[in-house]
């Protein structure tokens, strides 16, 4: 029989005598079975705030939302996931390089783990993305590489695995081997991948969204008329999140940890065309102290995430930083079409006041799904489009989620 | 390259003068030659360290309450933890002196030869009730006659030691210490076969060479030294196992002066410099993210002063330090580094440390009893600037102290003592290194109050119990927010209880054979509360709960052959208590031929090649030999 850990404590101490009992109790519940996928789940990444250890935690998107945590449990914490429909590819990031398919919900058992790093490769290949534009067509979006990964996510050997590779080395910065690709989404036979462009001196070049041709695997020139690089560049430095909307890629970018707000820019994925709907002056109402001579205690606001939910609604998640100190988050509701914003999300639904937000979701219900990366009271929020009112009960979570996702057949 | 200018020059005023005629040493620390158990410690005498250990940590490694914290590859950094507390929160002394903590407030055990120490004693109270785990006090003493040392072993294991008295008060010592540290390994996703996860490969790029140089001198009431070290260790790509060429270079520079003297009151004093320049370089960026060839330089100054004063049975000892610590860190491929702007790019610091520590103890005999207590007050005012001229400073004091009473029997002692006991947060912690971890400057000290009883057996078996109780509060933890920016932040408490027995039996004799054994076990209960819920209701992580400790010793005459067995079990990985450790179940074959003047062996360590992975979760070291031999002249 395998005693666990807490079990050999109490047989031991027992035996070693003397000592009054005071275990542990753990709070968090792993579980075998499988959802029905056939409803909708949430799944969140969660993190523990020493970055020591991880874990995935799932739960109904309907009904009863609570969360089965102790999913997934690894003793490293830089791994994230993507889904495709009741798939999750459960990616590890900066040196783990792996990326492992759990189908139907059924988290317990990988249908495969892959490398996502090439044999020769020298550096960790720091996959953040699996994008899938088929059942047997995915993406890897590799912030350690120059080169996006054609996969096949049906293949049963790992040598089936790899298909082909689009290089983007043309976008690394002068000193560096990568251009810190960070997203990507597809439209139709097209790859829009987003790259931060980081210098050896982790400073923020312009940064710019790559436009694929998945038929040639050939990057498309997006502005024939000007010479040099082929994408979209971006007013916004450091992107972040993308979400696409009926033609239309939403783009946001924190920008520096100093001064600049970054930018919410949406672009026509059909004529390129390029425009900004926030910057630094949208909200400066949020920023504090910018009129005294203390730079050092200047609040400013940074645009994190955005999320479409419907051509007259979208959330733009705001973090207000003191330096490199996280204030506060506001959710700002905003019409996709026109760019006009709302009133703070935290007006309508107060319990969202004062927390810090690490991701913003739009469920498959429509709803808003924020997560909470207080590490003492984590959790998630669900917000109703219509009301703009908390929906239903918070889910209490052991860590902060850093990134939300859905599965469902 | 000043260093050893420096160096040299001193080497040959020191020639000179040793042909000067000399007067009898004076030997500071204990003469004894067995291992000593008393409530206030454990001791442990030169023989017993040289029975063909490598280092300090493989020795203190086998004692109960000690747990080494250290990774498979001989060079890396050593710490050591007492009672189930953090390496952090254990006090390492050398001579009487807390010995240099590295910027993360630990000491590196790995630094000090096992050559060059003439005894330890392991307390949890008396040698720096300031430390909340306990404390380490290393005295170190010149040999009597020349001595030579050499040792090989697997993974390209060399050592050799040579200490040489000039004179009746001077000797000089040598020691180089290499290794290729190219074991078997798991590697997580070898280079060329990234799918092969877990392929067992030969350690790559992991050599470690080391050089000391030791002067000292000696008169009956001062003496000084100078030591040199030079090491280099190449940093392997555990990930992949790649051949490249990161490494880390050390050079230090250290000389202390001591003296004392006897007016009716007893008096010693020290003053001691410790220089360190290193360089880390890995100019291709294999290891971490980019390239790097950053220079941590810097010193520590200490000095004490110690009066004792002794009038009937009581008995006064104050104690004075004074310490400063600076710190100097240069990234030199890092153009950010200077003004400290990117989040993810290290920031040149100079970090400072001053201290004044102050302690009063007494201690009050009146047969069988003795009451000992200590008051100890400490000022601290911490500063660092970047290069672009930012500065952040912080001052504190606090307060710690001890009480004991001990009661002696026939055949057995025993002791009721508290403890509260503090650790200030590290320059690391305070100040971090803008490189994702950012300062802290409002960190408050650790806390401890703890209760022991220790009882001591002398008859028939040589036996030893410890029970105690530790209450921790504002534990320093390291906590990063949605981006991933972290800093250290007071949030956890915890409590931990914990017996530590051990015992020894006496010699019997069966026909040529002389027989021991001896068997000794930790067992720790801990439960965090904290303010982060991952962390609340937790056991402490990093530490093995339950540990076990047997062995058997048969000697022939000049042979002894002695078998050890370690268990050790209930380890967490994690603070969140995700990951349970692996346990660990190690055998140790040791063959030891002594003769009057020389003495060699050899040393199996982890016999059967048990394949786990350590407190830091990484593969441990498997199966190793080593063949020593030890002469003196």
């Amino acid at each position: 029989m395998q005693l666990t850990p807490r079990y050999k404590s109490w047989v031991l101490l027992a035996l070693s005598a003397g000592l009054a009992a005071c275990g542990s109790d753990n709070d968090s519940s792993s579980s075998n079975e499988v959802p029905d996928i056939d409803q909708p789940h949430y799944v969140a990444q969660l993190v523990a705030p020493d970055y020591s250890s991880s874990q995935l935690a799932m739960g109904a998107v309907n009904g009863d939302r609570s969360a089965t945590q102790g999913l997934l449990v690894k003793d490293q914490s830089d791994f994230g996931f993507s889904t495709y429909k009741g798939t999750l590819y459960h990616l590890g990031r900066f040196e783990i390089d792996t990326v492992s398919r759990y189908d139907s919900g059924d988290l317990s058992t990988a249908r495969w783990t892959y490398s996502s790093r090439q044999a020769g490769e020298q550096a960790s290949a720091n996959t953040y993305q699996l994008v899938q534009r088929s059942a047997d067509e995915g993406y890897l979006i590799r912030y350690g590489s120059p080169l996006v990964l054609k996969v096949n996510p049906q293949a049963t050997q790992a040598d089936e695995f790899i298909v082909a590779s689009i290089d983007l080395s043309a976008y690394a910065p002068e000193g560096t081997d990568t251009p810190r690709m960070h997203q990507a989404v597809i439209d139709g036979d097209r790859l829009f991948v987003s790259m931060q462009r980081l210098d050896a001196n982790w400073s923020a070049q312009t940064a710019y969204i790559a436009v694929i041709d998945l038929g040639t695997l050939t990057e498309l020139d997006t502005d024939p008329q000007t010479t040099g690089l082929a994408g979209i560049a971006l007013e916004g430095s450091n992107p972040g999140n993308l979400a696409l909307h009926n033609g239309r890629l939403y783009v946001s970018s924190r920008g520096d940890y100093g001064s600049d707000s970054g930018a919410l820019e949406v672009i026509d994925t059909t004529t390129y065309q390029r425009t900004t709907l926030a910057d630094g002056t949208t909200f400066a109402q949020l920023n504090e102290n910018l009129q005294d001579d203390d730079a050092s205690n200047d609040v400013i606001y940074h645009i994190r995430d955005v999320a479409i939910a419907s051509d007259q609604l979208g959330f733009a998640l705001l973090s207000l930083e003191q330096g490199y100190t996280a204030v506060s988050s506001q959710v700002m509701p905003f019409n996709p079409q026109t760019g006009t914003f709302q009133t703070a999300l935290q007006q309508s639904a107060t319990a969202l006041t004062d927390l810090q937000l690490s991701d913003i979701e739009v469920g498959p219900e429509g709803r808003l799904w924020l997560s909470v990366s207080d590490a003492s009271a984590p959790g998630l929020y669900v917000v109703d489009q219509d009301t703009l009112t908390i929906n239903g009960d918070f889910i209490e979570l052991d860590m902060p989620a850093t990134k939300i996702g859905f599965l469902s057949n | 390259m000043r260093y050893i200018l420096v160096l040299t020059s001193t080497l040959f005023s020191v020639f000179c003068l040793a042909e000067e005629s000399l007067d009898t040493v004076t030997v500071l620390g204990r003469d004894d030659a067995d291992e000593q158990n008393t409530v206030d410690g454990r001791y442990f005498s030169r023989d017993q360290l040289s029975q063909g250990q490598t280092t300090l940590a493989d020795f203190l490694q086998q004692q109960s309450g000690v747990q080494v914290q250290s990774t498979a590859a001989l060079g890396d950094p050593v710490m050591v933890s007492l009672q189930g507390a953090d390496p952090r929160q254990t006090a390492v002394l050398i001579d009487g002196l807390e010995a240099p903590s590295n910027q993360y407030g630990g000491y590196d055990l790995g630094l000090l030869p096992l050559s060059q120490i003439d005894s330890v004693e392991v307390s949890s109270m008396h040698s720096d009730a300031s430390a909340i785990g306990g404390t380490v006090n290393i005295t170190t003493r010149p040999p009597d006659s020349a001595q030579l040392d050499t040792q090989v072993g697997a993974y390209g294991l060399r050592q050799l030691s040579w200490q040489q008295p000039l004179n009746q008060r001077t000797h000089v010592r040598l020691h180089h210490l290499a290794s290729a540290n190219d074991f078997d390994y798991p590697v997580p996703s070898p280079l060329n076969a990234p799918n092969a996860r877990g392929q067992q490969q030969a350690l790559n790029n992991a050599d470690y060479k080391r050089y000391d140089l030791g002067l000292e001198q000696r008169w009956p009431s001062l003496r000084w030294q100078l030591d040199y070290q030079n090491s280099r260790k190449q940093y392997p790509d555990y990930f992949t196992n790649q051949a490249q060429d990161a490494h880390y270079q050390q050079q230090a520079l250290s000389a202390r002066i001591s003296g004392d003297w006897h007016q009716g009151d007893g008096h010693q004093w020290q003053l001691a410099w410790r220089g360190h320049d290193d360089h880390y370089r890995d100019r291709d960026g294999n290891i971490g993210l980019g390239q790097q060839d950053n220079r941590y330089f810097g010193h520590h100054i200490n000095a004490l002063w110690r009066s004792h004063f002794n009038r009937g049975q009581q008995r006064t000892q104050l104690t004075t330090r004074l310490q400063q610590q600076r710190y100097v860190s240069r990234h030199q491929l890092n153009t950010a580094s200077k003004d400290c702007q990117q989040v993810r790019a290290a920031c040149d610091l100079l970090s400072l440390r001053r201290q004044l520590k102050l302690q009063l103890m007494q201690q009050w005999q009146w047969s069988p009893y003795q009451l000992q207590w200590s008051l100890g007050q400490r000022f601290i005012r911490d500063d660092s600037r970047t290069r672009s001229g930012q500065s952040e400073q912080q001052q504190q004091q606090w307060q710690n102290g001890h009480i004991s009473l001990s009661r002696q029997w026939q055949g057995w002692q025993g002791q009721l003592s508290a403890k509260r006991a503090v650790r200030t947060a590290s320059l690391f912690e305070r100040f971090g290194d803008r490189g994702l971890l950012r300062p802290s400057p409002g960190l408050n000290a650790e806390r401890a109050n703890s209760l022991h009883l220790d009882v001591v057996i002398t008859q028939p078996w040589q036996s030893r119990i410890s029970l105690f109780s530790r209450w921790l509060n504002d534990a320093i933890v390291p906590v990063y927010d949605s981006r991933g920016i972290g800093r250290y932040e007071n949030t956890d408490a915890a409590q931990v209880r914990g017996l530590e027995w051990q015992t020894r039996s006496p010699s019997y004799t069966i026909g040529p054979w002389q027989l021991e054994a001896s068997a000794a076990g930790s067992h720790y209960q801990s439960h965090t509360d904290s303010d982060l819920k991952a962390f609340a209701g937790q056991q402490l992580a990093g530490i093995y709960h339950q540990r076990w400790h047997f062995t058997l010793a048969l000697q022939h005459e000049s042979q002894r052959l002695q078998l050890s067995h370690e268990w050790a079990d209930d380890l967490y990985i994690d603070r969140a208590n995700l990951i349970a450790g692996d346990g660990r179940r190690l055998w140790q074959l040791h063959y030891r031929w002594q003769r009057a003047r020389w003495h060699s062996g050899l040393r199996i360590n982890n016999l059967t090649d048990q394949r786990y992975r350590d407190f830091s979760n990484r593969p441990a070291r498997p199966r190793d030999w080593q063949i020593y031999f030890s002469m003196q002249f």
